[in-house]
């Protein structure tokens, strides 16, 4: 109970981000976020290797909710400049290394509320980046899976012991999880 | 009323038992990799292509998934030397490979493990792979998604009708609340 109450939050997200991504269209098919475009002056050092380079722009932007951007998140584009993905639960920052013009070009997407939410569901202490609020969700979120199996099992347990009888519960649970399991195996 | 909110608690709870309990352990996969050993079992294979299947990728896929290679078609490329492709399910991924002017293509197929199937489910939601056993499955978590919001309230309806609980679990909620909801609203407002 006490779980619950203390992870109320969470678990009111998780369900609405399973919500969320039941109505929502293929990947292909969602609509594009707004994005605004900026630039800024920037020197960019010579003889520093791509992730070199992306941590001197990470520290030169000083995004807020984001961290050090990963090998995944970089790559040239067609006139080899260095390009940035910076991820952030409002959105993505892609971040473009004009060396030439001595610029940094940035293209801001905004995540909707329903990315925000899901994004939000996701957040695990794994991925999240080395900011306060990224981190204490985190250790929130990190509070709320557990609680989540917790009360799953410690909900069974208590059926178990003081309900069992009830004939209803019994087909309900074979129903519920029969399909479950035979859903995994036709779907491997 | 009491009665009737327990009993719809019970009822969702059980329901959707498997599920959550699958939400909750991948979820801690996915948090803590370095926990569990997440190797797919690896196979290869030979498979013959047609002659008119040779020229379209998307006509070979169409092929192998009538054969039982179903799943989502991504990854599609396509040059002179030949095309690749990927045929993706929860669990297990066909990585197809052909040569041009070859007869045959290579078929490298990957089998999660059990934790690695439940990654897949857990990310595997929406009705739009257009295939009867995913549907099902997705209005599965669609119902479980909504059977967690109505755990949840009933769960509060619950709490508050125990008077002898009212005050430790009110504390509990109203952490949980400040600090959940401070944290969302604080995050949402960033730049």
């Amino acid at each position: 109970m006490y779980a619950g109450l203390f992870t109320f939050t969470a678990l009111v997200v998780y369900g609405l981000s399973g919500l969320i991504d039941s109505v929502l269209p293929a990947w292909s098919e969602r609509q594009s976020p707004p994005t605004t475009e900026q630039f800024m002056l920037f020197t960019a050092p010579t003889s520093v290797s791509d992730k070199q380079l992306a941590d001197i722009v990470y520290e030169e932007l000083d995004l807020p909710l984001s961290g050090p951007a990963e090998d995944y998140a970089l790559r040239r584009d067609a006139e080899q400049n260095l390009v940035i993905s910076f991820y952030t639960p409002n959105g993505v920052r892609t971040v473009t290394v004009l060396e030439q013009q001595g610029q940094l070009k940035i293209v801001r997407a905004s995540a909707g509320l329903s990315s925000f939410i899901t994004g939000m569901h996701g957040a695990v202490l794994r991925y999240a980046a080395p900011r306060f609020l990224n981190q204490a969700w985190a250790y929130y979120n990190e509070a709320g899976l557990w609680a989540l199996g917790f009360m799953a099992l410690s909900g069974l347990v208590l059926w178990l012991a003081s309900r069992s009888h009830l004939i209803w519960a019994r087909a309900v649970f074979a129903v519920g999880n029969g399909a479950f399991v035979l859903l995994y195996w036709l779907m491997r | 009323m009491y009665t009737v909110i327990r009993n719809i608690h019970l009822f969702l709870g059980l329901l959707c038992f498997s599920f959550l309990l699958m939400y909750s352990v991948s979820a801690v996969q996915m948090s803590h990799v370095e926990w569990f050993s997440n190797n797919p079992t690896v196979s290869e294979q030979t498979v013959a292509v047609s002659p008119a299947d040779s020229q379209n990728p998307r006509s070979f896929a169409h092929a192998l998934m009538q054969a039982g290679m179903w799943g989502e078609l991504q990854n599609v490329a396509q040059d002179d030397a030949g095309f690749r492709f990927r045929i993706l399910r929860a669990g297990t991924t066909h990585d197809v490979e052909y040569a041009a002017g070859s007869p045959t293509a290579q078929v490298k197929t990957s089998v999660a493990g059990f934790m690695g199937m439940l990654n897949r489910l857990h990310h595997t939601a929406g009705f739009y792979r257009e295939r009867c056993i995913t549907d099902w499955w997705a209005a599965l978590v669609a119902l479980t998604s909504l059977a967690l919001l109505t755990l949840g309230a009933t769960g509060v309806y619950m709490w508050f009708r125990l008077y002898k609980e009212r005050v430790l679990g009110g504390i509990f909620l109203s952490i949980g609340l400040f600090v959940g909801l401070g944290l969302l609203f604080a995050t949402r407002i960033q730049p």
